[in-house]
């Protein structure tokens, strides 16, 4: 068994009654390609929120490599190697492509708040970046104003971006949505490439059933903010709660 | 047409530009890094003012008005940690009204404080001791400049180009601009959001305390008094016209309103009195309608 990254314990969110997160717990292990599934609403963003540090959870603990983050506010756990993207693209459009990334690099390579840029650093941090964009195919574009890009491409930036930081894991909610399927393949494959190379463990948050058995090492499939299933992939389809619930009851 | 004339009234109008432009800039880095429209910005100005007038007791004004800068910039983070940071997320008319009130509020208080009446800057002080600025008033060729316009002119506007400049290229200008666009997504880079918010406020009470100081009569030229805050008003004309949340636009939107309200001095105010303090707010009417989005403000599509 490969080393537990990621624990989160019986974790409880609600907005006023409206009860987002119901005892959620699941692991993650290093190197795995995890997956959180679930119909619209079933609290798939509220956890990720939770996970890194934008909701407080009303109970339950958040464990990231053996420490209990709670009470770390967002910045300090993506320093610790807990990087995230968002669904609704959040880059920052009306810089580059290159200085969005690099803004994701200054993780890795260490942010410094210094009034002048230092010759040294930006070179490190220039250097990282640009090797990251390589890896993605955004090179052609790293000068081009982040969002006049086109809304695939604009995916595929937040990718480097939050891989830039060389993150151990990374949250990404909903990559692939919106994506053609030509899209969705090579930002898989991407991915994939991401995870062998740099070692990064994924969390993937999906809508989108097909695409993330085939992808996945471990699987949670959530609704209305419970826990339904988890375990290996090829386990959801038996799955009658996960039947009922997801796929809707058979007629 | 007097030609002597004609220059001198540029110079002292892009010597009050300048003014406005480093307030007004202060107010837009304020707008961009939170969204907030600071309606408290006047009060900025007139707690500044305030503030130098008060060092100057103790020590001559150009000291005195360095003196002034750190503790306008606390009140600065004050302001955002008190008033501002508690609201975000609420609706934005929950802020707004939240501005609204601490003017009021500052209003108030700098009555209380200072009292009613207009103060002098460079009165007599405690120690007895010179303390106004160096007069650096001269004339050459029928052109005569005040030392408030030279001062002005020297100081007020590399300090508002400096701003410029530091935010394109400083490193803290980029995380600055970062915030400003995905503050979600900054924090999601490590960036420490709340302080560079934080950074944006004190600098924005920096700038409206040198701004203010001189409006008030630092260099010469009347002393701090409510009447600051009709002059602050100004501010939103200037801020409108460069596009509110562009600061190379306020800096060129201030000195524009600037140019134009001395040439209304000059040539319209005998005709129609009382139209220069009406044209800056004109302007605005006219920009709104036909170029919403000022000389240099994001075209914004919105999707409904």
């Amino acid at each position: 068994m490969s080393k537990t990254l990621l624990e989160a314990h019986d974790l409880h969110l609600s907005f006023r009654g409206v009860k987002a997160l119901v005892g959620v717990s699941f692991s993650v292990s290093e190197g795995d390609l995890f997956a959180v599934i679930g119909p619209n609403g079933a609290g798939k963003t509220s956890l990720l929120n939770v996970l890194s540090g934008l909701y407080r959870p009303q109970q339950g603990r958040v464990v990231f490599l053996g420490e209990d983050l709670a009470g770390q506010s967002p910045q300090q756990r993506v320093r610790k190697g807990l990087g995230r993207t968002f669904q609704n693209l959040e880059l920052f459009r009306g810089m580059t492509v290159l200085d969005n990334v690099k803004l994701g690099a200054e993780l890795a390579v260490g942010g410094y708040t210094d009034l002048v840029p230092k010759a040294q650093i930006e070179w490190k941090i220039r250097h990282h970046a640009e090797e990251v964009l390589d890896y993605l195919h955004l090179s052609p574009y790293r000068h081009v104003p982040a969002g006049a890009l086109p809304y695939g491409l604009q995916k595929r930036v937040e990718v480097a971006r939050a891989l830039a930081g060389r993150p151990k894991l990374l949250l990404l909610d909903e990559p692939m949505a919106g994506l053609s399927l030509e899209e969705k393949q090579d930002l898989a494959r991407f991915l994939l490439d991401a995870r062998r190379e740099w070692g990064v463990t994924l969390v993937l948050v999906e809508h989108d059933l097909r695409a993330v058995l085939e992808l996945s090492t471990g699987v949670l499939v959530m609704s209305y903010g419970e826990v339904l299933y988890q375990g290996a992939p090829a386990g959801v389809r038996e799955n009658p709660r996960v039947a009922e619930a997801y796929l809707g009851r058979s007629a | 047409m007097d030609l002597a004339l004609v220059i001198q009234t540029a110079f002292n109008g892009l010597a009050n530009g300048a003014l406005y432009a480093v307030i007004a800039s202060g107010f837009v880095l304020v707008y961009r890094a939170t969204s907030v429209v600071n309606f408290a910005i006047a009060e900025f100005m007139l707690i500044g003012a305030y503030l130098t007038y008060t060092m100057s007791l103790f020590f001559p004004l150009l000291l005195a008005l360095l003196l002034a800068l750190p503790p306008a910039f606390i009140f600065g983070l004050l302001v955002e940690r008190g008033f501002v940071r508690p609201l975000l997320g609420r609706n934005v008319v929950a802020v707004v009204m939240a501005t609204i009130g601490l003017a009021a509020a500052l209003d108030g208080a700098t009555l209380l404080l200072w009292g009613p009446d207009q103060k002098a800057m460079g009165a007599a002080d405690v120690f007895q001791l010179p303390k106004e600025m160096p007069n650096l008033a001269f004339s050459l060729g029928g052109v005569f400049l005040s030392s408030k316009a030279v001062w002005s002119l020297v100081l007020a506007l590399p300090l508002a180009l400096l701003l410029v400049v530091a935010l394109k290229y400083s490193r803290y200008g980029v995380l600055l601009r970062a915030v400003s666009e995905s503050e979600t997504a900054a924090l999601a880079m490590g960036i420490n959001a709340p302080r560079v918010v934080a950074v944006a406020w004190g600098l924005s009470a920096v700038m409206a305390t040198i701004g203010g100081a001189f409006l008030a009569g630092a260099a010469g030229g009347g002393g701090p008094g409510h009447h600051l805050i009709l002059l602050g008003l100004i501010v939103f004309p200037v801020a409108i016209l460069g596009g509110f949340d562009s600061v190379p636009g306020a800096v060129v939107a201030g000195l524009f309103i600037g140019l134009i309200e001395a040439f209304s001095q000059l040539y319209l105010e005998s005709l129609l009195p009382g139209i220069t303090q009406a044209i800056p707010f004109l302007i605005v009417l006219l920009v709104l309608l036909f170029r919403p989005y000022g000389l240099f403000g994001q075209h914004r599509i919105e999707r409904v």
